[in-house]
């Protein structure tokens, strides 16, 4: 069971990044996102082209960091492709939704939404495959925490999960200590408000997306440094991230961390007592029981 | 009050503007607004009072006519350029941020003005008091008469020449009405220019310098607002004196 909890909060933790991201996006927007999810796609096969590039640039970058599977030329990879999927995540929009929004409603968003999806998904396919991949190659080896009760843990499931750690603690800090993050927390309560109140709504937007995106690289990198890479990586985590995201209350930042946790904790306990099938069924559930129970979730606040 | 030769400081000429395309709300409307007075523009619901001051603000397109500031005009400006203007709108409902708390929300109002932000703050906590002391409170938790304060520091904030202010005194009880309204009227006297849509007709005329009556999206009469205060056809039509009479 305690291997249960720690495997539970390490995909909590990459759940959390993902539906941070979401959360901004739906709360400042208005509309459920379904593309959201592969956005981790694009992080993560552009940190693998990218590690390939600064691999075969130096020598160096191609060491590995301590105990770790994690080369230096991983970790320049990761950042870069936050930014690739922040701009990515802006085109996105400005291609798309802006154009939608301005002429239709939530509705037709949301159709589009899962329309991107599926371009996305399959562009990715086109150009990487459909086998899967992986950042290393080498087997990495679990370090034995406690032998009663088992746990074991890899050096890089501790890299990620710390990494996630910093990134929502950085993104924290900037909302509620910086000018610039009460503007974002702003235009996503009242847009007209903050615009009168010298907030330029069209930037913010393009901000909040580019947030989003990066976040979601990151976690859609650190989803494979935990399992593998391929590009249904988004079909797989729609629902635990919409979950997160619907558990936590729309708008909420710390609502989706928390949301994240609670639903990689609920989907590796379920492990526990269901079989290892039904388990992805476990965030539904979830988000059926808090829209019956709780409709704003646990932190969420009312558009209206 | 303002003096007999004090400049327009806000023209609106013919505006004409609505939400929909070639389906105007306000018709040929004009207005002008002195330095450091208080204009207050009545009329019964529906005559485009709010949709004239967000058309002033940037907030409903314009069709037709003209928005001059302190001899400029408002030409393809967006809402959140007002501000550099020295044009300030607080809505009627939902002006203040519920999701930061009273010091944030002054902070973001001044995030242009980062230089001077905490001294700009401290002078808005010695004008608005209350607001001192509830600086870290939530700006949802606060009551009614204290988000007007806070949604009137905010607009203050980056010393305007004019604050457009959309029924302050909405929801409130007529003790703090008169509060606010009073406290708005102060205002003027350091010269900043309020132009203010109310409901509360008796309340802002006793408080306002002039006056603008609009009714189905046009001007009707406008004229000092204690002369149309004492006006018995505006007394008939918009402070009730028919009915008062009859009771």
């Amino acid at each position: 069971m305690i291997q249960n909890i720690v495997d539970g909060f390490l995909v909590g933790s990459i759940l959390s990044l993902g539906a941070i991201g979401l959360t901004m996006i739906m709360h400042m927007l208005r509309f459920a996102n379904f593309s959201h999810a592969e956005l981790l796609s694009i992080g993560a096969y552009a940190a693998l082209v990218f590690d390939a590039v600064f691999g075969a640039i130096s020598p160096i970058l191609q060491a590995k960091i301590g105990p770790l599977s994690i080369t230096l030329a991983l970790v320049l990879a990761i950042l870069v492709s936050m930014a690739v999927t922040a701009v990515s995540a802006i085109l996105l929009d400005r291609l798309v939704f802006q154009r939608i929004r301005e002429k239709a409603g939530p509705l037709s968003m949301v159709f589009a939404s899962f329309g991107m999806a599926l371009v996305i998904r399959n562009v990715i396919g086109l150009i990487f495959g459909l086998k899967t991949q992986l950042y290393s190659d080498e087997i990495a080896f679990a370090v034995m925490l406690s032998t009663d009760p088992l746990i074991l843990v890899k050096p890089d499931q501790v890299f990620v999960f710390c990494a996630a750690i910093v990134i929502m603690l950085v993104l924290h800090l900037i909302l509620s200590r910086t000018t610039f993050g009460f503007a974002l927390r702003a235009v996503a309560e009242n847009p007209a408000l903050a615009q009168v109140n010298g907030v330029n709504l069209g930037l913010m937007i393009g901000v909040t997306w580019a947030i989003g995106g990066a976040l979601a690289a990151a976690a859609g990198v650190f989803y494979g440094l935990n399992a593998q890479i391929n590009p249904v990586i988004g079909r797989d985590l729609v629902l635990p991230i919409f979950a997160a995201t619907i558990l936590g209350g729309i708008g909420s930042i710390l609502g989706a961390a928390i949301g994240g946790f609670a639903i990689g904790l609920a989907s590796n306990l379920a492990l526990l007592i269901l079989p290892n099938g039904y388990s992805p069924a476990v965030p539904f559930l979830i988000i059926l029981f808090v829209l019956m129970i709780r409709p704003n979730g646990l932190f969420g606040v009312s558009n209206e | 009050m303002s003096s007999p030769i004090a400049r327009d400081v806000l023209s609106v000429r013919d505006l004409t503007a609505g939400y929909v395309a070639d389906l105007p709300v306000i018709m040929d409307i004009s207005i002008s607004l002195k330095q450091g007075s208080l204009t207050v523009i009545i009329g019964p619901n529906g005559a485009g009072k709010s949709t004239l001051i967000k058309a002033i603000a940037g907030l409903v397109p314009k069709s037709g006519g003209s928005v001059v500031l302190k001899d400029s005009e408002i030409k393809d400006i967006r809402p959140d350029q007002m501000g550099d203007l020295g044009l300030a709108y607080v809505p009627q409902t939902d002006n203040i941020f519920r999701g930061l708390n009273v010091r944030q929300n002054l902070a973001l109002s001044l995030r242009k003005d980062k230089s001077g932000a905490a001294s700009r703050i401290e002078e808005l906590y010695n004008l608005l008091p209350d607001l001192r002391d509830k600086r870290d409170a939530l700006a949802g938790s606060l009551s009614g008469g204290q988000r007007q304060m806070l949604a009137l520091a905010m607009a203050l904030a980056r010393r305007p020449s004019v604050v457009l202010m959309d029924e302050p005194s909405a929801g409130l009880s007529p003790k703090v009405a008169e509060e606010v309204l009073t406290l708005v009227a102060d205002l003027t006297r350091s010269g900043v220019s309020v132009l203010l849509v109310e409901q509360n007709v008796r309340l802002s005329l006793a408080v306002a310098d002039h006056c603008y009556i609009l009714a189905e999206g046009r001007n009707q009469i406008d004229g000092e607002a204690r002369q149309l205060a004492n006006d018995p056809v505006v007394g008939e039509i918009y402070l009730g004196a028919r009915r008062m009479g009859a009771a």
